[in-house]
């Protein structure tokens, strides 16, 4: 504390002594011999958090190989390349590194966090990631019009490590023709995946609600799911004392547009025209999907704007404040590490993923997170040894022990965990998903990310009675297809 | 030389090293970004851009999201810049006395502003929370119906409160301020029989001006950028998550139209109308400095 | 210092304000610290239920924390001691020398802090790119040799409140300019030199999108490391809320600290330095 003080103190005082007054020097600038920091030391005006695209939030810890290795990737063969990957450390960790740059000793390994602005600035030097890390369900398409993602069909024809046949269909979600997902050449694939819209129960809440836990062999259908909501709703002297849903593990019990998509393919309507050249939302579907939500909302059957309960939907599930949870079988590796669920982790289990009123039953994933290969890599080669290792080696088998997720090898099912009561209950639910779980949701190319914020800025004031449900889905249509002709624009189409 | 030009050159050599700097790592990135949002720029098609002229320009004018939130983030800025500065200038006056533990008060004042956004909106939206939040509960212990803060009635109320929360951060330039005024100043004024209040309104406001000044351009250059608190305070709080209306600023917009829907063309356009209308304000606000900002010397125009 | 109010009440009313607005300031840092020792995933609550200290242990442990922390102190230490005085400098010649284009030269310095940085991050990264700047603290030092717009908007309007009659003492005298600038404005001005000190640090050591966008991983602050990198387990995405907020705690101490030495000195360098011809 002393030490910064007395050392501005000094350097004062040295100035003083060494330049007393009387000199005719001219001199001004150029003495301080020192640089100092970038621009942006402003204390209020920080910019953005990192986020990945896709709906799904981003995690990692941190990367640390104490000598990074230059650059330079060397041209020569034979020299040490590296290879660059936005797949964050939390899912790429430095053991996994360190394993793999030993098998592979010309091949060095880097993480490289990317957000969007960071990934344009570097794919404007033609400098981005040799795999990038992007969601399966939401990105591949807009990945793939926009020529980024190379073709890797032939390595995975070839490949010894992956064999095509053993791949489960939800793998296909990263292959497309230009129309339609799941048709075409294959850009990428998935680390894992989960049927995300099924549902888990918490059997704590609904003994207090004196509520039945639905027969997991068949799916309810979405309203069913929310009068069970309402049931399952309980109040004191107008306080909430435990909720029927939760709409995701970290945010409000609201509607949003990845789970629309899951409606409407249940429903088997399509907000996209087979050319994915326009949209249009005004359809009942749709509007039957909004209406469910916001008599949902208005009966508070989770935390949401208006009853303006902070808490997340994750946390109260867990400390027996909501009895169901929109979720993949993933969120039950979170059930198995909470402490407090732990505890009776019998009154745990999943059922399968709603479907629409009169609609078939679909399991799709809402994820998918997994990579490409950059077009634009230099070490396509390197990349692929790497993404073979990644995506089929040993760190599959290692995730598919955790259960944080599905694998996406037929073969490496059996490997999820199957010890616990509550493991044989999911598992079981799961091995009957797995049958519906081909379908994908239909994801416009040309819209990306853009489907998220278009939702939510017209549901919301509709919960606030500042819009009405026909309102929204124009504005939705008109806004969804300004995002459509510019981007084709953009790609030259 | 003469004594004028020496100052003439002396100048233009002090402020050399920033202005080089300036050309390469700032003139350049500007101009830059201002050919960018020209083109029709979507964050991968670098090697293909087109000149499309005033096309995003012409968009904005028809956008009505953009208007409101320009007027919006006006009327934040309108208010949020004179209560932070005010608030900053009497916890200044307050602990520019001989008080007990001056070093702790003043580290309690600042200490928000240190706290990064990402934490500090976090701990706001427990207080704001209707369930088991703070201040619902302070208005139930007075009586008062609670009210929903993070609805549209309340939401920017919550988020001015969040600002405030932060002003402390200017007690520390006003601190430095107050503490560079000449202490005879008010020894003579005290011999003169002049009342505490008469030296405040008589030295201290008038010798302060030139920091209120700051004070108040940066509060304007920084309100009119507000974006990631707002975002923040959305349930999410992720960067993609749009926050309720009353809180949809202009550069929140911008991101939006950016990370949202890859439009950096005409999300660049959108903040270099941003950067005009600050730049105006910040011109109109020197323009008065001249009748109420007090100078050493003389400034020019 | 005035000396006014010695009356035991207005000292009385004093401590009472002094008190409140402390409460004040203080509650959701009370809340920060209160649920960094909850159990994970707990929901938040007022008063604390338990103290889960391993919180903090896990802070610094499910990251490089430290090797983050050390990124950071190298940043801050290129920032502090350079643009601390370079800013100064064209503060000075802002303040206090004549010259033609200075009003117009000053709004470009202003303006350098109204454009929104996502303008120009993008072309910048092209920039540094090609002078193989990425992944280097050379944009940090480089970009710092021109000083930073706010310390130069800070210290002019500083230099403008202190007296002409001393500067003219002082050319009579013989002094050059920039002795003038550096015996006598810097001495007048070191709760400034001290205020700008702070900011630069702070500034620099919570500054997490520049880092983001220039640097690799290995490379990041802490201030990058912690916004990237969320808290969770295994392939969760559910951010450990406790552990984050613990982390946030340790990552403000260092700015605490010197916010608490810096302004000691704003108190001290008014006393020691008095004005001599």
């Amino acid at each position: 504390m002393r030490k910064l003080a007395s050392l501005v103190a000094i350097s004062a005082m040295l100035a003083v002594t060494l330049s007393a007054c009387g000199s005719d020097n001219n001199d001004s600038s150029g003495n301080t011999s020192a640089g100092n920091s970038d621009a942006k030391a402003n204390t209020s005006t920080n910019t953005s958090t990192n986020t990945s695209n896709s709906s799904s939030g981003n995690n990692a810890a941190a990367d640390n190989k104490a000598d990074s290795g230059s650059n330079a990737a060397a041209a020569d063969p034979g020299e040490v390349v590296t290879i660059r990957t936005s797949i964050t450390e939390g899912e790429l960790s430095k053991d996994q590194i360190a394993e793999f740059e030993a098998a592979h000793p010309n091949i060095k390994v880097e993480i490289d966090n990317v957000d969007a602005t960071k990934l344009a600035a570097e794919l404007a030097t033609g400098d981005a990631p040799d795999i990038i890390r992007i969601s399966g369900a939401f990105e591949v398409s807009n990945y793939v019009i926009k020529g980024l993602a190379l073709d890797l069909t032939p390595y995975i024809d070839s490949s010894t490590v992956i064999n095509k046949d053993d791949l489960v269909p939800i793998a296909d979600v990263f292959r497309f023709d230009g129309k339609t997902i799941g048709q075409g050449p294959i850009y990428g694939l998935p680390k894992d995946w989960s049927n995300d819209f099924a549902l888990f129960y918490n059997k704590k809440v609904f003994d207090a609600a004196g509520v039945e836990v639905p027969d997991a062999s068949k799916p309810l259908t979405w309203p069913e799911v929310m009068d069970l909501a309402k049931k399952l709703t309980k109040k004191e002297g107008g306080k909430v004392t435990q909720y029927g849903l939760a709409a995701t593990e970290w945010g409000l019990t609201e509607p949003n547009f990845n789970q629309m998509l899951q409606y409407l393919l249940s429903s088997g309507a399509s907000i996209s025209s087979a050319d994915n050249a326009t949209m249009d939302f005004n359809q009942p579907a749709v509007k039957d999907y909004i209406n469910m939500w916001t008599d949902a909302v208005k009966s508070n059957v989770g935390p949401n704007s208006v009853n303006n309960d902070q808490t997340n939907g994750g946390t109260l599930f867990l400390d027996d404040k909501a009895g169901l949870l929109i979720d993949g079988y993933w969120y039950s590796g979170v059930i198995r590490g909470n402490e407090k669920a732990k505890a009776h982790l019998d009154d745990f289990g999943m059922l399968p993923t709603p479907i629409a009123p009169g609609g078939t039953r679909v399991a799709p994933t809402g994820g998918a997170t997994g990579g490409i290969i950059y077009s634009g890599s230099k070490h396509p080669k390197e990349a692929w040894t790497f993404f073979e290792w990644f995506f089929g080696g040993k760190p599959a088998d290692d995730r598919a022990k955790t259960g944080w997720g599905l694998p996406i090898f037929k073969s490496k099912m059996g490997l999820l965990p199957q010890e616990t009561n509550f493991d044989k209950q999911t598992y079981g639910v799961l091995q009957d998903e797995l049958n519906y779980s081909s379908q994908y949701l239909q994801v416009n190319p040309y819209l990306g990310g853009g489907g998220w914020a278009i939702f939510s800025k017209y549901v919301t004031p509709i919960f606030f009675g500042k819009s009405t449900v026909d309102d929204a889905v124009a504005g939705m249509t008109k806004d969804a297809n300004v995002a459509v002709t510019e981007a084709k624009s953009a790609i030259g189409q | 030389m003469k004594e004028k030009n020496r100052r003439i050159v002396a100048f233009y050599l002090m402020i050399s090293p920033w202005f080089l700097v300036f050309l390469v790592f700032g003139l350049f990135p500007m101009l830059y970004g201002l050919y960018l949002s020209f083109t029709n720029y979507y964050g991968f098609n670098m090697n293909k851009l087109k000149w499309v002229g005033l096309h995003q320009y012409k968009t904005l004018l028809t956008d009505s999201d953009a208007v409101h939130a320009m007027g919006r983030t006006l009327y934040l800025t309108a208010l949020n810049v004179p209560l932070s500065t005010i608030i900053g200038l009497g916890l200044a006056l307050l602990l520019n006395r001989r008080i007990r533990g001056a070093g702790i008060y003043r580290t309690v004042f600042y200490l928000p502003s240190i706290v990064p956004v990402v934490s500090s909106v976090l701990m706001w939206k427990f207080m704001f929370s209707s369930s088991n939040g703070i201040l619902n509960s302070i208005l139930e212990f007075l009586h008062i119906p609670a009210v929903n803060w993070m609805g549209y009635d309340y939401a920017r109320l919550s988020l001015l409160i969040m600002l405030l929360w932060g002003a402390g951060g200017g007690v520390l330039v006003n601190l430095a301020g107050l503490k560079g005024i000449p202490r005879d100043l008010y020894e003579a004024a005290a011999i003169d029989g002049a009342a505490p209040f008469q030296s405040l309104r008589r030295i201290t406001l008038p010798l302060m001006t030139p920091i209120i000044f700051f004070n108040v351009v940066l509060g304007i250059i920084g309100s009119l950028q507000i974006y990631l608190q707002p975002i923040m305070l959305t349930p999410g709080g992720r960067l993609m998550d749009r926050p309720i209306d009353p809180n949809y600023l202009y550069v929140v917009h911008a991101f939006q139209q950016i990370f949202s829907f890859q439009r950096f063309a005409y999300g660049m356009a959108l903040l270099w109308v941003m950067f005009i209308v600050i730049l105006v304000l910040a011109l109109l606000v020197f323009r008065t400095s001249k009748y109420w900002v007090y100078y050493e010397t003389e400034q020019e125009g | 210092m005035p000396t006014t109010g010695s009356s035991r009440i207005g000292s009385f009313v004093l401590y009472v304000v002094l008190v409140a607005c402390s409460i004040v300031f203080l509650l959701p840092l009370y809340l920060a610290l209160v649920n960094s020792l909850e159990n994970w995933y707990a929901v938040p609550t007022i008063l604390p239920e338990v103290f889960k200290w391993d919180n903090y242990k896990f802070a610094t442990q499910m990251l490089d924390f430290w090797h983050y922390f050390g990124n950071s102190l190298i940043l801050c230490g290129i920032s502090v001691f350079t643009s601390t005085f370079v800013s100064g400098l064209v503060g000075y010649a802002f303040a206090r020398l004549q010259a033609p284009g200075r009003s117009a030269l000053f709004m470009i310095v202003l303006s350098t802090m109204m454009l929104p940085g996502i303008v120009t991050q993008i072309p910048q990264y092209i920039l540094f790119y090609k002078f193989g700047l990425i992944n280097t603290y050379l944009p940090w030092i480089i970009g710092g040799l021109g000083g930073n717009a706010f310390f130069i908007f800070l210290y002019r309007q500083f230099f403008a409140t202190i007296p002409k009659e001393l500067e003219e003492a002082a050319r009579i005298d013989g002094c050059s300019i920039f002795r003038t600038y550096w015996n006598m404005f810097i001495p007048l001005s070191l709760p400034v030199v001290a205020t700008v000190s702070i900011f630069n640090f702070q500034g620099t050591w919570s500054d997490f999108i520049t880092p983001f966008f220039f640097l690799k991983q290995v490379k990041y602050p802490l201030a990058t490391a912690l916004t990237t990198i969320n808290y969770t387990e295994g392939g969760s995405t559910q951010i450990i809320q406790q552990v984050s907020v613990a982390a946030g705690v340790i990552f403000m101490i260092p700015i605490l600290i010197t916010f608490f030495i810096g302004q000691r000195f704003i108190v001290d360098g008014i006393v020691t330095t008095g004005v001599k011809g």
